[in-house]
């Protein structure tokens, strides 16, 4: 199939998915669609088409991907999310299992953030510093520029059902309120709500998505609090402060999303072995497989290192390392 | 009455002559320490009549046949309609006397059952699968037939129903969620069964699922016996047998026996039916032991023999 006919089977599968996502008249139901026989033939068929889809590409890409830095051998606890801090110039990286979030300049090491607050903690930074939140001490920090520390939220006492609110998946600032993606005790569901930013009593906010049944990340593009699935290549925004979020694009997948950034004004999506940008408007700008045949990575999560070098950096679970790509312009 | 036949091993070859030489006598024997009475061979050939005479075993000449079935042709002469009936095939030379005798105890109390013999299965059904590639994905929605207006079929046309196996999934929206259902394609088009949920003017959503043998695949299934003895829970991908607890490996696989041509029991008015499909509720089974199902098809079976037989 040439990519127009692939471009179209893609879009086809995917109004399948967002006809048979919206008919769901209930939280239950969404719960049993999803990893549901149906679920998965839809997943697959896209991988399988968003595989083809790139193979079809029927000149060069624009871009291809170069390494240009690799460190972090050797990171011990699981690491999960890494992000670039610009107030700290440096690249923080959380873990699952150990309470410390490891800071890396330029490759080398700075000293650990400590503490029981970073165990299992997603991070979202801002050019004034780098907001913490620790699920094993469930606590909302703020880390500014001199390394002082404010906390900013309970979580605990923000979401007090346990159940619910087992785990926190990603989080983000955005205007005046903190934004969660968390999920239950039986990891069969996903939800998004919000609180107001240093309000600890504050009211929680409920976001509904439109067909993301397992979101993944935040970002801000343009000016929008944008929302990124684990599945499907579906792009949701934040419709209003207090509205829940709604389809804004597709883009699509070869391979499950592992992380998502915004490169400029569009996104960079990560999967084990690619990365995959996109316009706005989810039109593919660029594509790059990561590493060789001989050599394939396990990419976790990526971020854009802007105060750097234009730089992506990423987590490699293959040998457990940080990775830093260039988008470079293809000579060809 | 009880009337005992033995099939004929057939083949004219010089490893089946010996083996018929040596395995003939074996079997008369079990069967005599079993029930004490002399069996008749089936003879379809001279040099098998021959090789009878000379063994001393008591030859019944009848047409050349399947030897793996009873020539029915002849169970009237050799026993009247209520005469109980017991075929052992000549290639099961391992059978042993308990077992036959087990086999004519079940029949006895059973009020005339056809009985069976069964071997455990080389592979386990509860482990076969077959693949399938994620095909189209398209929106459909269910009309009746124009030929068959009591009939449902998917409105989309053009799927390749040239590969066995190939199906629709229909994936539909209901009140209570979604509910899919897997539909046969029928002259490249999907026909509804009767028995489905589906109804008329329903919208769907379609995955083409083409059935594949190599390379890549999207979704493998398990084999489901129609019986519910085990069950594949496509969502999860798990297993369970018929009461519900989890097929985890071969250890708890559910126990089953394949119907096997080794022994038949049954009334002499019975006999047409040896090779009938088993009557799942009336016919009983008797099952092997391994060291006694080997069935004698080709030389290599015979020197497998002969090792059970502590020849090397």
């Amino acid at each position: 199939m040439d990519a127009d006919t692939l471009d179209r089977e893609i879009r086809l599968t995917l109004d399948s998915y967002v006809a048979l996502t919206r008919g769901l008249p209930d939280e239950a139901a969404r719960e049993s669609f999803l990893w549901s026989y149906p679920w998965q033939l839809l997943s697959r068929r896209l991988f399988q088409l968003g595989s083809a889809r790139l193979a079809a590409e029927a000149a060069p890409l624009p871009t291809v991907v170069e390494q240009v830095a690799e460190y972090g051998h050797g990171l011990t606890g699981d690491p999960v999310l890494l992000t670039w801090s610009p107030a700290h110039d440096a690249l923080a990286v959380t873990s699952r299992n150990a309470p410390v979030i490891r800071l890396f300049r330029y490759g080398a090491p700075l000293p650990d953030l400590m503490g029981d607050t970073y165990r299992n903690a997603a991070v979202w930074a801002e050019e004034n510093g780098l907001w913490i939140a620790g699920d094993g001490g469930r606590r909302v920090t703020f880390l500014n520029a001199a390394r002082e520390t404010e906390t900013r939220l309970d979580i605990e006492r923000a979401f007090p059902d346990r159940a619910t609110a087992a785990h926190l998946i990603h989080f983000a600032r955005f205007g005046e309120r903190l934004y969660f993606i968390l999920q239950n005790a039986q990891g069969n569901q996903r939800r998004v709500c919000s609180v107001p930013l240093g309000d600890v009593d504050g009211s929680l906010q409920e976001h509904p998505t439109d067909v993301s049944l397992w979101p993944r990340q935040f970002n801000v593009v343009d000016g929008a609090l944008l929302l990124t699935d684990h599945w499907f290549p579906v792009v949701e925004a934040l419709d209003g402060e207090g509205g829940g979020f709604r389809l804004r694009t597709f883009t699509f997948a070869a391979e499950d999303n592992r992380g998502c950034c915004a490169v400029d004004d569009g996104l960079l999506l990560a999967s084990p072995r690619r990365l995959l940008q996109f316009s706005p408007a989810g039109k593919l700008l660029a594509a790059g497989l990561v590493g060789g045949e001989d050599r394939r990575p396990n990419l976790r999560n990526i971020t854009a290192t802007p105060s750097r070098s234009g730089t992506v950096a990423a987590l490699d679970m293959r040998e457990v390392c940080i990775r830093e790509f260039a988008l470079r312009n293809n000579p060809a | 009455m009880l009337r005992v036949l033995v099939t004929d091993p057939g083949e004219r070859t010089a490893w089946n002559r010996d083996y018929r030489r040596r395995a003939l006598p074996r079997i008369a024997e079990a069967i005599r320490a079993a029930c004490g009475e002399a069996p008749m061979f089936l003879a379809e050939s001279e040099d098998s009549r021959d090789l009878l005479a000379e063994l001393g075993l008591s030859a019944f000449e009848t047409a050349p046949n399947d030897d793996r079935a009873i020539p029915l042709d002849i169970s009237d002469r050799i026993c009247a309609p209520d005469d109980t009936l017991l075929v052992v095939s000549g290639r099961a030379p391992l059978l042993r006397a308990d077992t036959i005798r087990r086999a004519l105890a079940l029949h006895a109390g059973s009020a005339g059952s056809r009985v069976r013999s069964c071997v455990s299965p080389q592979d386990h059904p509860c482990q076969f699968r077959t693949f399938f590639a994620a095909g189209q994905v398209r929106s459909g929605k269910t009309e009746r037939l124009p030929d068959q207006p009591d009939r449902l079929r998917i409105a989309i046309d053009g799927l390749d129903d040239r590969q066995p196996g190939n199906h629709v999934v229909a994936i539909a929206s209901g009140p209570q969620g979604v509910f899919f259902e897997e539909i046969p394609l029928r002259d490249g088009r999907a026909a509804i069964p009767e028995s489905s949920a589906l109804r008329e003017g329903d919208l769907l959503q379609c995955v083409v699922m083409n059935a594949v043998d190599s390379g890549r695949f999207d979704v493998e299934r398990c084999y489901e016996p129609h019986c519910g003895y085990w069950r594949f829970n496509k969502n999860t991908k798990q297993k369970t047998d018929a009461q519900g607890r989890e097929i985890w490996g071969r250890q708890v696989l559910p126990a089953l026996f394949r119907i096997s041509d080794h022994l038949w029991l049954g009334r002499g008015d019975n006999a047409a039916a040896f090779r009938t499909a088993p009557q799942r509720h009336t016919d009983l089974g008797v099952p092997l032991a391994d060291e006694e199902a080997l069935f004698v098809e080709a030389e290599v079976d015979f020197l497998q023999l002969r090792l059970a037989w502590g020849e090397f």
